[in-house]
């Protein structure tokens, strides 16, 4: 089937004039989708609407885990050295304090 | 058709599933994209603004009902117009029980093109009544393949027909058309 023959009947057909939809149309179409999908959609599930994010974005899911692992070694190595450093400061004090004595 | 789906039929089907998890953009989008052409095919098929009005709105419903069913091998606007073709085909025939006919001879060579004249024009009504003696699957394929640029196989997919079927089909729809346009006036050629 040649594009020129394609392009002669396209001119033909074009000629046929289309009538406008309704001023609402639109507005009836996504009206329609509220009451198919939101009404479906049961708000409380939130767990699963998260697993169905992550699967579509399944790139910054994985960025995401990324962040929040490293975020958490950081913050558990930070977490390990302050309470060395707070013993440390106790055992200084309690020794000046016993010197004092 | 594809076995896997490329990138922009992924990208389809995760708006598809944005849709209809609740994301009201991805909806918007959606219906921006597809209504108005979905629209005029409807429109040229069954001729009645609130008819092809209602066979959009029932399509959408389908469309957001039946998501899980797109499987993104074949594009999002070629699944749609697969429902609203259907469900056109469904209103005529509703309204006009017996006028299908069914294309299982093959006695035409199908592959053959049809040539129309150089850049002929008609009058609105002769190309009207031209439309008006094709039977509705004869249009709905010939509509499917100028304007939403469908090949045979895609048409086939959409109408639930097998290719060689739908070549006829085409065939004879282009065919009728020239003929009837031939007896209403000839073919005139633009100066």
């Amino acid at each position: 089937m040649s594009s020129n023959e394609k392009k002669q009947f396209l001119q033909v057909l074009d000629q046929l004039p289309v009538q406008e939809p309704s001023v609402y149309f639109e507005q009836r179409l996504h009206q329609d989708w509220e009451r198919t999908i939101l009404n479906r959609v049961p708000k409380k599930h939130y767990l699963s609407s998260a697993i169905a994010l992550a699967k579509t974005h399944r790139r910054v899911t994985a960025l995401l885990g990324m962040v929040v692992i490293t975020a958490s070694i950081l913050l558990s190595h930070y977490a390990l050295n302050s309470q060395e450093e707070d013993l440390r400061q106790i055992d200084t004090l309690s020794e000046l304090s016993l010197s004092t004595i | 058709m594809n076995l896997f789906p490329n990138r922009q039929q992924r990208e389809e089907q995760d708006l598809l599933a944005k849709a209809v998890s609740g994301d009201r953009f991805a909806s918007q989008e959606i219906i921006r994209s597809l209504s108005p052409s979905a629209y005029s095919l409807a429109w040229k098929m069954v001729g009645r603004k609130e008819d092809a009005e209602d066979v959009v709105q029932e399509a959408f419903i389908r469309l957001w009902k039946s998501s899980g069913s797109f499987s993104g091998k074949a594009s999002l606007r070629t699944y749609f117009y697969a429902i609203v073709s259907n469900l056109c085909l469904d209103r005529l025939r509703a309204n006009s029980k017996g006028a299908f006919e069914e294309f299982n001879e093959f006695e035409h060579a199908s592959g053959a093109s049809v040539d129309l004249g150089v850049e002929c024009q008609w009058d609105v009504a002769e190309i009207q009544l031209a439309i008006e003696t094709l039977s509705a699957k004869q249009r709905m394929a010939i509509l499917m393949w100028v304007y939403q640029d469908l090949t045979a196989a895609e048409i086939a997919k959409a109408m639930g027909m097998n290719k060689n079927s739908v070549d006829q089909l085409l065939f004879r729809a282009k065919m009728k058309l020239k003929v009837e346009l031939e007896k209403k006036g000839g073919i005139r050629e633009l100066k």
